[in-house]
């Protein structure tokens, strides 16, 4: 594989060779295009090798990394030397015709030359008919996944205690949560399962708790997390921490449990299903009086400026005006991107739609985000996460305005990229509700950009976004965003119901 | 005026008008969506195995 990617290479040198050759002949280029051009052309073809490399090492994140840092590398330095060349073919139509080339003079001279290119198509009426059609039956499969996946949902979590202790005799007091006494009657060893509440869904935890009331062992049974996450908590060996402490302990993240950096709201799910594992054997079956500490309410630093940045994005002037804009756009990236890597993805949105609500008390930054944003679309009629405390979007944003270029997909495809999109959006939702498991359906490329997270082909996605971006305006936002295409339906529907309320209301009126 | 526009029709135009920009642009939008479906196709295989 990797000598055919040789060949391929040399073909592909051979080829920038003759191009540049051609693009000589017709722009006669100087040396700073020429230096330009042979660095933008070899960082791509380094960029090939690289990924391909990596890709065959089996380090997707090496690969993407490659393609981030050479591979749009190329790109910018292109960009430039293409700028570059444009401005000196204008200073020599300027010194040629003893005119300057600006206005609307010079854009209808440029139309001209290039020739026409298709601006406008329509969408015949058959296949509007068709994309309306398959809208419907979108919905109506989702409406069945939804009830299929939650009647399919819920493992058989005590075959599974059976088989982590099958030299015990297990027998059950109590479901809800599911308690198992180890051993004799008088034995004093007992097994609990329990869950946590994470973003993507409950973290399912089984407990071993012996005669001198302390956890010996704890199992990660379920969980409904982001591959990614759940990666670190795994590598960090997360359980193990737990063994030897006492069932009154307090279990609080950050103060007698450890928090997994970069896995912080797992983190809290699993502690909160062993800490309510624990508290619930210490009362019920070691009679123990409650002397724990309570869970106090995580507001921070982080939380105040989310909450912040949140409430900035009602007000108009701040994204009309250019320094505030400005200034927002670095919270954005800094605060809700860097800092909290707090965006909103199709997993969050799905995992509200299955019931999946984390407790306020520990996640304040998903009430303010994920409730705010949804319920602002819903009572006010406003979308104000997209465009605005999105931080992808401002990446985005940067990096049209380097690359600057006006380039537009055919028009065929711009008209159908909206159902293209939607289809995406469908495929995502329909995986989530068939397995009850969010992060199944997270394609967006959002973690990867902010913390360095992400699993297999996601790797690829964040590349081809950000190049995507440095050509087309909003690239993601405007072909793929799921979290997007989800307002926008919400939206829609909002403003069905309205109008069907308005017309009842005239009608009644009349 | 005729001369200038004699002149600007000589001069090759800048990417976003030229046909080759908008294959550009068209091949990005697919390439991102073949990767969208790459990873459906990762996610369909990680929910079988569930």
């Amino acid at each position: 594989m990797m000598s055919l990617t040789w060949y391929l290479l040399g073909l592909l040198t051979v080829a920038s060779g003759e191009g540049l050759r051609q693009v000589n002949l017709r722009y006669k280029l100087d040396w700073i295009a020429w230096g330009g051009l042979f660095s933008g052309i070899g960082a791509l073809l380094f960029c090939i090798a690289w990924a391909v490399g990596a890709y065959l090492e089996g380090v997707p994140r090496a690969a993407a990394m490659g393609l981030l840092m050479f591979g749009l590398g190329g790109i910018v330095i292109l960009a430039v030397v293409s700028k570059y060349i444009n401005a000196r073919l204008e200073k020599r139509v300027v010194i040629a015709a003893g005119t300057p080339a600006i206005g609307p003079a010079a854009v209808k001279s440029t139309t001209v030359v290039s020739g026409p290119l298709k601006t406008s198509v329509a969408i015949s009426p058959f296949e509007k008919q068709i994309w309306s059609v398959l809208g419907r039956l979108a919905y109506l499969s989702l409406v069945i996944a939804f009830f299929l996946g939650l009647m399919s949902d819920g493992k058989d979590y005590e075959t599974m205690l059976h088989l982590k202790f099958p030299e015990a005799k297990l027998t059950k007091l109590r479901d809800n949560p599911t308690v198992f006494r180890i051993g004799a009657e008088e034995s004093g060893n007992y097994a609990l399962i329990q869950e946590g509440q994470g973003y993507g869904g409950p973290f399912v935890i089984g407990l071993r708790i012996m005669e001198d009331a302390k956890i010996h062992e704890v199992v990660l049974f379920d969980n409904k997390e982001t591959p990614a996450f759940l990666d670190k908590i795994e590598k960090a060996n997360f359980p193990a921490q737990f063994a030897g402490k006492h069932v009154t302990d307090d279990f609080l993240v950050g103060a007698d449990v450890d928090v997994i950096s970069g896995a912080t709201v797992s983190t809290r799910a699993a502690t909160m299903a062993v800490r309510n594992g624990a508290h619930i054997a210490a009362t019920e079956y070691f009679k123990l009086k409650p002397t724990w500490k309570p869970v106090p309410w995580n507001f921070g630093l982080g939380e105040i400026l989310i909450i912040l940045m949140f409430v900035l994005a009602f007000v108009p002037k701040i994204h009309k005006s250019t320094p505030w804009k400005h200034l927002y756009m670095v919270a954005s990236l800094v605060i809700v991107g860097f800092y909290m890597n707090a965006s909103i993805s199709v997993s969050s949105l799905s995992g509200l739609a299955l019931g999946f609500i984390p407790p306020l008390k520990e996640h304040i930054v998903w009430w303010t985000l994920v409730m705010g944003s949804v319920l602002s679309v819903v009572l006010l009629g406003k979308n104000v996460y997209c465009y605005r405390i999105c931080p992808f979007f401002w990446v985005e944003w940067l990096l049209n305005k380097i690359g600057g270029s006006g380039v537009k997909l055919s028009p065929e495809l711009q008209l159908r990229s909206r159902y293209v999109a939607n289809a995406c959006l469908w495929v995502a939702l329909m995986l989530v509700f068939l397995s009850t498991y969010p992060g199944l359906g997270n394609y967006e490329p959002f973690a990867m950009m902010f913390s360095l997270d992400g699993v297999g082909v996601q790797w690829y996605l964040l590349p081809l976004a950000l190049v995507g971006s440095f050509f087309l305006s909003s690239f993601w936002c405007r072909f793929f965003c799921p979290v997007g295409y989800s307002f926008n339906h919400l939206l829609s529907w909002r403003r069905r119901i309205l109008d069907k309320f308005k017309t009842k209301e005239e009608s009644m009126e009349v | 005026m005729e001369k200038q526009e004699k002149q600007s029709v000589a001069q090759p135009s800048p990417i976003e008008t030229h046909a080759w920009g908008q294959m550009l642009a068209n091949s990005l939008w697919v390439v991102t969506l073949l990767m969208v479906l790459a990873f459906f196709w990762q996610s369909f295989g990680e929910m079988l195995a569930k």
